[in-house]
Parts: C-alpha cells; sequence; structure tokens
C-alpha cells in the first residue's frame, strides 16, 4: 500500500484483507502516523457499533407470523416469481477462492513437472552395464565394459593393453600384441 | 407449505431485525419481513439448493427495504424536513434527559438510541451495509451476494458509511 489507501484500512480492520495485501496493508500502517490514527478511528467506530448492538425481537409469535404469511400466500393470485441466486462477480470469485486457486495450480505445475521428468529416458550409471557377449581373439582375457550405458560402449578394454581413448589406435595396439 | 413454514420461523428475526435496521419503524418492519416470505415462496421454486438460502431471503430483504426507503423519503413530509435541516451531517444530539443517568443500562439504552439516530442519518445503500456487516457480521463476499453490487462497492460503501458516523459520534467515541 504505497498511497493512503484509506478503503483498505476498513476492510483491514474487517479482517478481510489477506496474505499479501494484508501485509503491505499492516506494514504501511506501521509506518504512517496518518493511515495508523485513521484505523483507530475506524476501530473506536466498530466497537461503538458492537458495544450497543439492537435488541431487536419481532413482537408477532412464531405461530401468528406463520398465519399471516400463510393467509397472503393462499390469498393472493398463485405465481411464479423469479429472484436471482445471488452470485459472486467473476473477479469477486476469483478474489474469494484465490487461494483455493494457487493450491490447485501449483499441484497441477507439479503434476506435469512430475511427468515430464518420468518420460525422459533412463540413463544408467557408469559400469553398471550388461555386455552380454564379448568377442576377442586373445585367450585368458577379461572384457569390460569403459562406458555408461550400453548402445555407447564403443571400446571394450582388453586386458594387458594400454589405455588410450582413440579407437583406432586402440585396434593398432591390439593388432600389434598380436603379432 | 408447513416445510416452508420451518424455514420462516427460524429465520423471522434476522429478517425482521435487517427490515427494523432498515426502516426503522417496528409495524412497516414487520409488513416487509411478511412481505419478504411471501415473495420467497413465490420464487422458492427457482431457489437452487447449493445455494444460501439465508443470503437469498437477504437479498429479497434488501431490495423490499430498499424500495420502501425511497418511497418513504420521497414523500414531501420527509423532504420538508431534510430541507429544513441546514446540516445533515452535523453531530447528532444526545436525546435530552432530565435525570442523571442512574444506571449502565439507562446509559446503554442512551447510546443506543444516539447511534440509532447516526445510522438513521446514512444513505440506504450504507446503512444496510453497516447492517449486514456490524450487526449481523456477514463477510464482504456475503454482503455482495445479499446487496447485489461489487466487493471493492461493499469495502467503499462500509468506508465511506464508517467515516460518516466518525462524524456523527463524535461526542462518545
Amino acid at each position: 500500500m504505497k498511497q493512503h489507501n484509506t478503503e483498505r484500512l476498513s476492510a483491514l480492520a474487517d479482517g478481510e484483507l489477506k496474505g499479501l495485501s494484508r501485509w503491505l496493508a499492516q506494514r504501511h500502517v506501521r509506518h504512517c502516523p496518518q493511515c495508523a490514527a485513521e484505523l483507530q478511528r475506524v476501530e473506536r467506530v466498530r466497537q461503538t457499533l458492537a458495544a450497543c448492538p439492537p435488541i431487536i425481537e419481532m413482537s408477532d409469535s412464531a405461530d401468528f407470523f406463520w398465519s399471516k404469511v400463510k393467509r397472503d400466500i393462499t390469498t393472493r393470485e398463485p405465481q411464479t416469481v423469479f429472484i436471482p441466486v445471488p452470485r459472486l462477480s467473476l473477479a469477486d470469485w476469483l478474489l474469494v477462492h484465490r487461494g483455493a486457486l494457487a493450491t490447485a495450480t501449483s499441484g497441477l505445475m507439479v503434476a506435469l513437472l512430475t511427468g515430464v521428468m518420468l518420460q525422459q529416458p533412463h540413463s544408467a550409471g557408469p559400469g553398471t552395464v550388461l555386455v552380454e557377449r564379448v568377442d576377442t581373439v586373445i585367450p585368458n582375457t577379461v572384457a569390460t565394459p569403459l562406458k555408461g550405458a550400453e548402445s555407447d560402449v564403443a571400446v571394450i578394454w582388453v586386458s594387458g593393453l594400454e589405455w588410450t581413448a582413440d579407437l583406432d589406435e586402440m585396434k593398432q595396439r591390439f593388432e600389434n600384441s598380436e603379432t | 407449505m408447513e416445510a416452508y413454514g420451518e424455514l420462516v420461523n427460524r429465520y423471522r428475526h434476522r429478517v425482521y431485525a435487517l427490515a427494523l435496521g432498515m426502516v426503522r419503524n417496528e409495524q412497516d418492519a414487520t409488513d416487509l419481513s411478511q412481505e419478504t416470505f411471501v415473495k420467497g415462496w413465490q420464487a422458492i421454486r427457482g431457489f437452487k439448493k447449493n445455494a444460501s438460502f439465508y443470503t437469498w431471503l437477504y437479498r429479497i430483504t434488501t431490495n423490499l427495504c430498499i424500495d420502501h426507503v425511497r418511497r418513504r423519503d420521497r414523500r414531501p413530509t420527509v423532504e420538508f424536513e431534510e430541507a429544513m435541516d441546514p446540516d445533515a451531517d452535523a453531530d447528532v444530539e444526545i436525546p435530552p434527559s432530565n435525570q442523571p443517568l442512574p444506571t449502565d443500562e439507562v446509559r446503554r439504552r442512551e447510546l443506543r438510541e444516539f447511534i440509532e439516530a447516526a445510522l438513521e442519518k446514512l444513505s440506504p445503500e450504507h446503512r444496510l451495509v453497516v447492517q449486514l456487516r456490524e450487526f449481523d457480521g456477514l463477510d464482504y463476499a456475503a454482503i455482495a451476494k445479499a446487496v447485489g453490487c461489487s466487493m471493492g462497492t461493499v469495502m467503499s460503501r462500509l468506508h465511506y458509511a464508517r467515516k460518516h458516523l466518525q462524524k456523527l459520534l463524535q461526542k462518545v467515541l
């Protein structure tokens, strides 16, 4: 509440401001003596009215009042009147249900993100591939996968050979070791 | 129809209180309450179960009361009184009393009369929102539904009504 929005002070006193708007209004009141005084005046009016609520009881007894209503209903021309059910405007409806809407939106976002993450392919950790077949002409050698996913395995380390990342050179070394 | 009688019995005091707060006349308030329930019966078929019956009844009552107050205020005698009042926004006079205030009850009664006199100086729309908020304890959304306006309008009317009441109740605040 950057300016002295005194209308919002009434809403603040009534507990009608929620969340950020309440926090902003309270913060403004703490730093603005003018609005703090106005809020006090609003509170005083509310307290004065609350201290003396009207004492109201219908003098007609329940039966007598109902008999009068029933008489009116039966004596009048039977007619159907349309009185719309009171509704809030869309803007007010959104305002009233903003908490529920925020929760629903957050839930939807979490569900969407989880779905997207579940759709992505798994990447296997290093050294966890199962090598089903190793072709080697060297007797008594042990083959070890060097890269993570099975599809990525390009080089099989043959024990006894010095490691190099260059596949061609590795082949060359292998051929040399054979000879 | 007897089931409707149960509803009438349950809500008659609240409807009457609202009507009396608006029109400040017991006989008129009783008549308006009666009219509210007759209209409610005539329109009950259009009522949807998921809506609040009380808010719906309030809507009928407020419409009837505002019409009544406007009709009454158009009468020449009232206009004359209004015209003769040079300072309608001035402080409401506390009803004179020859005796000192003997008990708290008397003091409260006088304060109540003072407040009622102040409320009577408000416009029907402002009086209505004050009544619904301060005495019936409705929140802004329920008031907006009952009165048929936006919540922003409720906030604005309440604000200006309270500003007006601040002036009128200066002596007791």
